[in-house]
């Protein structure tokens, strides 16, 4: 491990190159710059609206697929538009499984808000530990953390299962766990394996070392302690990084499957995509409507993501960080 | 007066550096001692038993001698079928790590820069990481499709052969060098011929599915790259070359660490992908079809976890494996590639 | 009920006990609770409202029949029972929580189950045989009933391997049958689906030169296709009892033969998804489960006149795959809820709720009494291809004989069966191949 060569090195690449003046040009030098910069701009937007066009491929496929008729979806070579457009694809999937889909987006808003709420406080302690704090066997616990990401998920299932339904004094379970059925079938059952997660973690321990040491040793001299320089300093500086594990933190819960099917049995409180599984079974599938019913579950992680990203720029104006 | 200052600075000092860190690190340590530590120990117990239902033998280090053998060749010269699933493993990270943390940098780097419909382009990169799995991969499935997909009306218009890409489980080198008129030697090992063609097309779609997660990474690094660093280089008349490589590379590379870190750990774990493309619909062909070309190791544990008897402690010792070789891996990159990192 | 193992999990907060205690489960299979008896059955006065918890697998329609299904169950039977249905995923994911529930409580009292997994289950003691709860005076099933249901049904039920018991009762059934497009028939010149497989080959040419479309579309997995042949020719492929198979015999090569032909002159293609390939005209016929029916008839609707024939067959008594689910009993101690559990299988499977599963879905009834009911009749009698598909086909259906290694030798003859029809391997060579890894497969496969 070279984790203990990492704190304080500076790249120097950047700091000693000292910034000059401008130097004077030519007029026909700076139409020649202003014709290339064009140039490059539309090469740039070339670049990236055919990247983009590539990477929504998919996603137009699955609208366009969301307004056909269940004749029209399994026709093949497939139609790219719907030949007649069945909006009301959309109100039968939000109908068609057993809660509706209102209470699936419920309590998948309550499962991820949540859980991505204790995740960010955890990872955020954490993180701040690891990257800030001298104490022995920091990097061991480190590479701990780090390898609980590479458990396979199979091994966890089950233990966690178990765990969950023994949980002392929930659901009716005693003092030793036993009699009732603990966390099983409840919002904290599904939360809670996944609060702690090393990925956050890992993500936040980056940023903050990052941040120049100068900023703690000036604080420091003020008297301020670890949690003002945490909240006060760090987290304002390194935003992005954040707003990232929120992101990220959000949408994992949104798209978890395996977990919630496990953990519970009620569709009252069962998450979004267990309701996407009312469309799709071992004895074939109502892609249409399957189609209508994604195209509805991804549209609060789009929203989501607006936000954040339109927070990445306000972020980088406000608070003037410094790499 | 002063040196019981300095004593008592020191007695809390030491309090701090033994407190503090407990008090910032318990939940964490706790929640992931319950809910992934332990279960990877009670993985390594139930490595050691002939376990169904519940544990039948104990049978010592069977199980991993049965990997072990597993991973030479059966009859008619093929690897075994641990052997069939390393190889596949090591071909999926090795296709998708590198090419989806490179075509994320040069996109975040675009993306960073003051374009029109900045918001809208970003989410365009984005939507596929939010867009589920299944839906996503039956929109892939359909342009796949070897009998009307659009990739072989594609093909057909340059005037090339149509595929039966996620079908077909030739290696792809062959295959490469046959059209170019160029012989593949008998005896040459198997692993040189390549992926099959039907994992290539998976792990084509996993870079295309996890490149919005990769691009949010880095634009986050490349954000609090302080503006008025990249305008002295370009003073210094930097080209964008320079710039991208001697710049932006370092003061992201705590970020591009870590993203290489996670990628090889997500990709070495990839399910999903494989499970949606490959496993057919109908019955018998499970996922890891055709011919096991596909077969992951996380699809190998599924296998014998779900569809081979009394087979969860052999589904145990291969997760064993596959965690001991993520950790190699990793201490291996923490090794060479944090070298290169440059923490500020 | 696997007692030890609960005691022995909650020492995560342990480590130090974690790897002694949990192996005090060690011994496979403790004695469990005695089974119930007859005589204990009809002495049992059930209580009004018993609660049982039931998991299964099914979705889409199948999931909406079994939802109606289960109201109705709750609304009418004479003991007030409740039955709490919940919904579990695939089949893979079905079976990880009941394996998660048997490890840690919470186990349901009803759940779907294969027959290998029901293999699995009584070698564990966590099933309770259904003989007692059928011979019942009370809560039995009648001499007449059990004649009533079809024939390969009954018999997947007590299956060889179960020891003379009956272990599952059932849940919804189809089988292969084949698909045939009857304009294109018509247009190739061949008016009936092939009576046997020289005839297949034949009408496959003939197909080929008439209208220059492939005769057949077969997925990925081609086990399923090459059983059918072998059984359609009075072979049993494998004998788990004595772990021997027939995979040397001349009529596997035979098959073999057949299906790397079909492919050689291109009378046959693989697809990902044959019932696209059946349903949009660009094959004549598709080899798959009789339980698509219901969303072709959808799919097709006025595009072309088609039907659901039984495969080619080679000897007297006519054969095919019998596919789907059925329902076990979970051991819970508690013999209300285990008797509860078996009313509700019981209707389950009669008259009234496999008309409404067999009109609603793809699935063909249980029993033959139900084509009697008005739902079933007005149903098969607006779509003749579903009617089609029980009297032509499901009639003959068996299941292949179970075995803890099924999925093993299926997934390896799948792989080979494909490297036959690539032209990798002769039918000799494959046929020795499958017969070696099939034999030592089923050698080693825990016997029950």
């Amino acid at each position: 491990m070279a984790l203990h060569t990492i704190e304080n090195k500076t790249a120097e690449t950047t700091r000693t190159r000292s910034p000059v003046g401008p130097p004077k040009k030519s007029a026909r030098a700076h139409a020649a710059q202003r014709w290339r910069r064009k140039a490059s701009r539309v090469v740039l937007y070339g670049a990236l609206i055919a990247g983009a066009v590539v990477m929504l491929f998919p996603f137009f496929w699955m609208i366009s697929s969301s307004l056909k008729t269940f004749q029209e979806v399994n026709l093949s070579p497939p139609t790219m538009l719907p030949s007649d457009p069945q909006w009301s694809n959309y109100a039968q999937a939000w109908e068609g499984p057993p809660s509706g889909f209102g209470r699936y987006f419920l309590n998948s808003l309550i499962v991820a808000v949540l859980g991505t709420a204790l995740q960010l406080v955890t990872g955020i302690t954490a993180a701040y530990a690891f990257a800030r704090m001298k104490f022995r066997f920091n990097n061991l616990l480190f590479l701990v953390v780090l390898a609980t990401m590479m458990i396979p998920f199979e091994a966890r299932i089950v233990p966690n299962y178990v765990l969950i339904r023994q949980i002392p004094l929930t659901g009716g379970n005693d003092l030793l766990g036993e009699g009732g059925s603990g966390l099983y079938d409840t919002y904290a059952g599904m939360i809670l394996p996944g609060v702690a997660g090393a990925f956050a973690i890992f993500l936040l321990r980056q940023a903050f070392m990052a941040v120049p040491r100068d900023y703690w040793d000036a604080i420091r001299m003020d008297g301020a302690s670890h949690w003002t320089f945490l909240w006060r300093v760090l987290i304002p500086m390194t935003m992005p990084a954040v707003l990232t594990v929120v992101l990220f933190g959000f949408i994992g819960r949104w798209n978890e499957l395996l977990w919630p099917l496990i953990a519970t049995q009620s569709e009252s409180i069962r998450p979004v995509q267990l309701g996407l599984m009312a469309f799709s079974g071992d004895e074939g599938s109502l892609y249409h409507l399957l189609m209508a019913a994604t195209t509805l579950v991804a549209v609060p992680g789009i929203i989501f993501f607006l936000f954040v990203q339109r927070r990445f720029v306000e972020g980088l104006t406000a608070f003037g960080v410094k790499g | 007066m002063a040196s019981e200052i300095i004593v008592r600075r020191r007695k809390r000092q030491r309090m701090e550096r033994l407190w503090l860190p407990a008090l910032y690190l318990a939940p964490t340590l706790v929640l992931l001692w319950a809910f992934d530590i332990y279960p990877i120990f009670l993985s390594a117990w139930m490595s050691l038993w002939r376990w169904g239902i519940q544990p039948e033998e104990f049978i010592g280090l069977d199980n991993y001698i049965r990997i072990f053998e597993q991973i030479g060749s059966r009859p008619g010269g093929a690897p075994g079928e641990v052997g069939q699933s390393l190889m596949v493993t090591g071909f999926y990270v090795l296709g998708t790590v590198p090419a989806t943390i490179v075509i994320a940098f040069v996109i975040a780097n675009l993306l960073n820069s003051k374009v029109r419909f900045l918001g809208a382009l970003r989410t365009a990169y984005f939507v596929p990481y939010i867009t589920s799995t299944v839906a996503a991969g039956l929109a892939f499935v359909w342009l796949l499709n070897p009998q009307v997909g659009v990739l072989n009306s594609l093909m057909e218009w340059f005037g090339l052969p149509a595929q039966q890409w996620l079908l077909d489980p030739e290696p792809i080198v062959p295959k490469l060098l046959g059209a170019v008129g160029i012989g593949w030697p008998d005896g040459a090992p198997g692993f040189l011929a390549g992926p099959s063609v039907a994992l290539v097309c998976v792990m084509a779609f996993s870079v295309w599915n996890t490149l919005g997660f990769a691009v949010v990474i880095i634009l986050a690094g490349l954000i609090t790259i302080d503006p008025q660093v990249k305008e002295a280089a370009r003073m210094d008349g930097v080209n964008s070359w320079q710039m991208a490589t001697r710049i932006t590379m370092p003061l992201v590379s705590p970020t591009l660490f870590l993203l290489l870190v996670v990628s090889t750990i997500r990709s070495f774990q990839s399910f999903n992908e494989v499970y949606v493309l490959t496993s057919g619909g109908g019955y018998g062909a499970g996922a890891g079809s055709p011919l096991d070309s596909t077969l992951t190791l996380p699809v190998l544990i599924f296998r014998h976890l779900y569809e081979r008897p009394s087979s969860v402690g052999f589904a145990a010792a291969l997760s064993m494996l596959l965690f001991f070789l993520l950790l190699i891996v990793t201490l291996v990159q923490f090794r060479f590639a944090e070298r290169r990192v440059h923490y500020d | 009920m696997s007692m030890s193992k609960r005691a022995a999990l909650p020492s995560f907060l342990l480590a130090g006990t974690l790897l002694v205690t949990s192996c005090s489960g060690g011994d496979a299979g403790d004695p469990g609770n005695a089974a119930a008896s007859t005589e204990s059955i009809d002495g049992i006065e059930l209580p009004e409202g018993v609660e049982i918890d039931f998991w299964h697998i099914q979705a889409t329609i199948y999931g909406e029949a079994m939802t109606e299904m289960v109201q109705e169950f709750n609304a009418t039977n004479e003991w007030g029972i409740v039955v709490n249905e919940s919904f579990k995923g695939s089949y893979q994911e079905l079976n990880q929580a009941v394996r998660a529930s048997l490890a840690g409580g919470g186990a349901p009292d009803v759940s779907m189950a294969y027959e290998n997994d029901t293999l699995e289950y009584v070698a564990n003691d966590v099933i309770e045989p259904l003989d007692p709860y059928i011979e019942s005076e009370q809560y039995g099933v009648p001499e007449e009933d059990m004649a009533d249901m079809v024939d390969g049904v009954l018999a997947r039920q007590q299956v060889d391997a179960y020891n003379g018991s009956t272990l599952s009762w059932p849940h919804g059934n189809s089988s292969m049958g084949m698909y045939y497009n009857a304009d294109l028939f018509a247009e190739a010149g061949i008016d009936a689906p092939p009576a046997d497989w020289d005839e297949f080959l034949d009408q496959a040419r003939q197909m080929k030169d008439e209208t220059g479309l492939p005769y057949s579309a077969m997925g990925t997995g081609k086990n399923g296709i090459y059983y059918n042949m072998l059984r359609s020719k009075g072979i049993t492929p494998y004998d788990p009892g004595a772990a021997t198979t027939e995979f040397t015999s001349p009529e596997s090569i035979e098959s073999l033969e057949l299906l790397a032909l079909l492919f050689e002159e291109e009378l046959a293609y693989t697809a990902a998804d044959t019932e696209q390939e059946f349903t949009n005209e660009r094959t004549a016929t598709e080899l798959g489960t009789t339980a698509r029916t219901s969303t072709k008839i959808e799919q097709i609707q006025d595009k072309f006149q088609w039907s659901v024939a039984l495969t080619p067959q080679e000897t007297a008594e006519p054969i095919t795959q019998l596919y789907g689910g059925n329902h076990v009993i979970l051991s819970s101690d508690d013999p209300e809820q285990e008797l509860a559990s078996w009313l509700f299988m019981r209707w389950f499977a009669d008259t009234d709720a496999q008309s409404i599963y067999a009109a609603r879905t793809g699935y063909s009834p249980a029993v033959e009494s139900a084509l009697d009911t008005e739902l079933l009749s007005t149903n098969y009698e607006e779509n003749p291809q579903k009617a089609a598909a029980f009297d032509n086909v499901f009639v003959n259906a068996q299941i292949m004989p179970p075995t803890a290694a099924g999925n093993a030798i299926d997934d390896m003859v799948t792989g080979i069966v494909e490297e036959v029809v690539l032209g990798r391997l002769t039918p000799q060579e494959a046929a020795e191949r499958m017969d070696a890894e099939a034999t030592s497969l089923l050698a080693s496969a825990p016997q029950n």
